[in-house]
């Protein structure tokens, strides 16, 4: 467990040494990259925070969370007007995922992609309007799903219980691919400027190149290896979950970004300065979080 | 002492963590509201949050100030009237009185004489949801006895999705407010309400690009 303090003391230093440097640089001080470093304060801070707290304190943080991406997403469709009830529904569904999680671990996985999706057919047919009614139900199932269910197996993962192959249990897993995750868009990034070259998928994201992809994943797989064995996986475990972290981190960026395009915004919000909405961070998780789950639960049987 | 107390407590803890944070609002220009009356704030109307929504835009020591204007239709319920008057230091106009007969607009006029900041809604009722109505005259009227008045224009978005007209369900949405440059009366009374109206509606336009 003090591995996890540790780590989490190591981000604040490196956050404080990126800090320092950017405030010595000679930056105007509303500069997005101002902005976006602050941000990063207080986003490690708040999710250190949660994470160190009790289980109930970080699943009522992750329904915060689910719930701030929903109303980004349900505020960026389009909308008919009946379609408030069904919305209303949804946002009920929020809470009750999340008390699944904490308290019911395996019916969580039929609540949203089973019962939910039917409920909110349900409603629709009951509020009668029929014009628009399978795209907004589609929509917001759809919503529902990107936003809270894949976000709420975060939950799942944390309650993994410490085992010798997990002395910092559910907590430090969380950490491992939270942190990875970033550092995965941060490798991307820096690959794709420092190479350039072809670009991957130019319709969706223009600043995404396959340097970029290729770099990021090589490099956060050995980080994830070098990281893992501090938290005392093995090394091809620990190799294989960089892979899967930074490949589900690519495609769920990419996925939110082609949303993006569609509805033709830049961000999905201005919650978080320098970085836009809440979609638009944690947008890497969406895939890598269920993937990660799946691999430790059919893999190592946690 | 005490309302005002009360208002501004009210203020910063429940009414500003709902508009910025359970709705989510986002703000382009704060920088144009006028911190000291007096001033008319003229806004779409959409949704009884209209109002709120508007007050919470200034930090709490400002609050005292404001005057939102509303119809004497609603003021039915005792409780609720007394925080109408008390707390939200509303001015009620009868819309049924022609102008002929009397001024029903003379009490905006007194509390623009104190310095207040007016807040008025041209549409003159809550509006289809996300729709903006035709304006009535009462505006250019105000314009007219007080030109020296700034009137600042404002766009609000999305509060028509969250509580519309007839709504008694609160669904949560992002929600959006621009606010323009203030205008002054020019001394032509057709034109300053299609001039305003139209101000209102290029704002809509500049959220686009936030």
């Amino acid at each position: 467990m003090y591995i996890v303090y540790i780590i989490i003391f190591s981000l604040f230093t490196l956050l404080t040494v990126v800090t320092i440097s950017v405030q010595f640089s000679n930056q105007p001080s509303n500069s997005n990259l101002k902005k976006r470093i602050y941000s990063w304060w207080f986003i490690l801070g708040l999710f250190s925070l949660a994470l160190l707290s009790n289980a109930v304190v970080f699943s009522s943080f992750l329904a915060v969370i689910s719930f701030l991406g929903f109303k980004e997403y349900i505020s960026e469709i389009p909308t008919r007007s009946v379609d408030r009830y069904i919305i209303f529904f949804a946002y009920l569904a929020i809470p009750l995922q999340f008390y699944l999680v904490h308290y019911c671990h395996i019916e969580m996985t039929h609540f949203i992609p089973v019962y939910m999706f039917l409920f909110i057919g349900f409603l629709a047919v009951i509020l009668g309007e029929t014009k628009g009614m399978l795209t907004s139900v589609a929509e917001l199932y759809w919503g529902l799903v990107l936003t809270v269910f894949c976000i709420s197996y975060l939950g799942c993962i944390r309650q993994f219980s410490p085992s010798y192959l997990y002395p910092a249990g559910g907590i430090g897993l969380v950490l491992y691919l939270v942190m990875l995750t970033q550092l995965n868009d941060v490798f991307q990034y820096c690959w794709g400027k420092l190479i350039g070259g072809r670009k991957i998928l130019p319709k969706i994201s223009p600043n995404k190149t396959v340097a970029g992809f290729l770099g990021g994943v090589v490099t956060t797989s050995f980080f994830s290896l070098f990281l893992g064995l501090l938290i005392a996986f093995q090394p091809h475990q620990a190799f294989i979950m960089g892979l899967i972290i930074s490949i589900g981190g690519f495609l769920g960026d990419v996925l939110v970004s082609a949303v993006k395009r569609d509805l033709g915004i830049k961000d999905f919000s201005a919650l978080i300065p320098g970085h836009g909405g809440v979609l638009d961070r944690i947008d890497s998780l969406i895939v890598s979080t269920p993937l990660f789950f799946h691999y430790l639960k059919l893999f190592h049987g946690v | 002492m005490k309302k005002n107390l009360f208002r501004n407590i009210l203020f910063l803890c429940f009414f500003r963590p709902l508009i910025w944070i359970f709705l989510g609002l986002t703000v382009k220009n704060n920088h144009r509201l006028p911190l000291k009356g007096p001033a008319i704030l003229v806004a779409n109307h959409n949704s009884h949050l209209d109002t709120i929504l508007l007050m919470t835009l200034y930090p709490v020591r400002y609050l005292f100030q404001i005057r939102p204007v509303a119809a004497a239709d609603y003021f039915n319920n005792r409780y609720l009237s007394w925080f109408y008057n008390n707390i939200l230091q509303i001015i009620t106009i009868k819309r049924t009185i022609p102008f002929k007969t009397s001024n029903p607009l003379q009490k905006i006029s007194d509390a623009l004489q104190e310095g207040s900041i007016i807040i008025f809604y041209p549409e003159g009722t809550r509006g289809s949801p996300e729709q903006m109505g035709e304006f009535k005259k009462g505006i250019v009227r105000l314009a007219e006895q007080h030109p020296h008045i700034p009137i600042v224009p404002i766009y609000l978005q999305g509060l028509g999705k969250v509580l519309a007209k007839g709504q008694r369900l609160l669904v949560p949405f992002n929600i959006k407010a621009v606010i323009g440059d203030p205008l002054k009366f020019e001394g032509n009374k057709n034109t300053f309400i299609i001039l305003l109206r139209e101000k209102i509606a290029s704002l809509a336009k500049e959220l686009q690009h936030v």
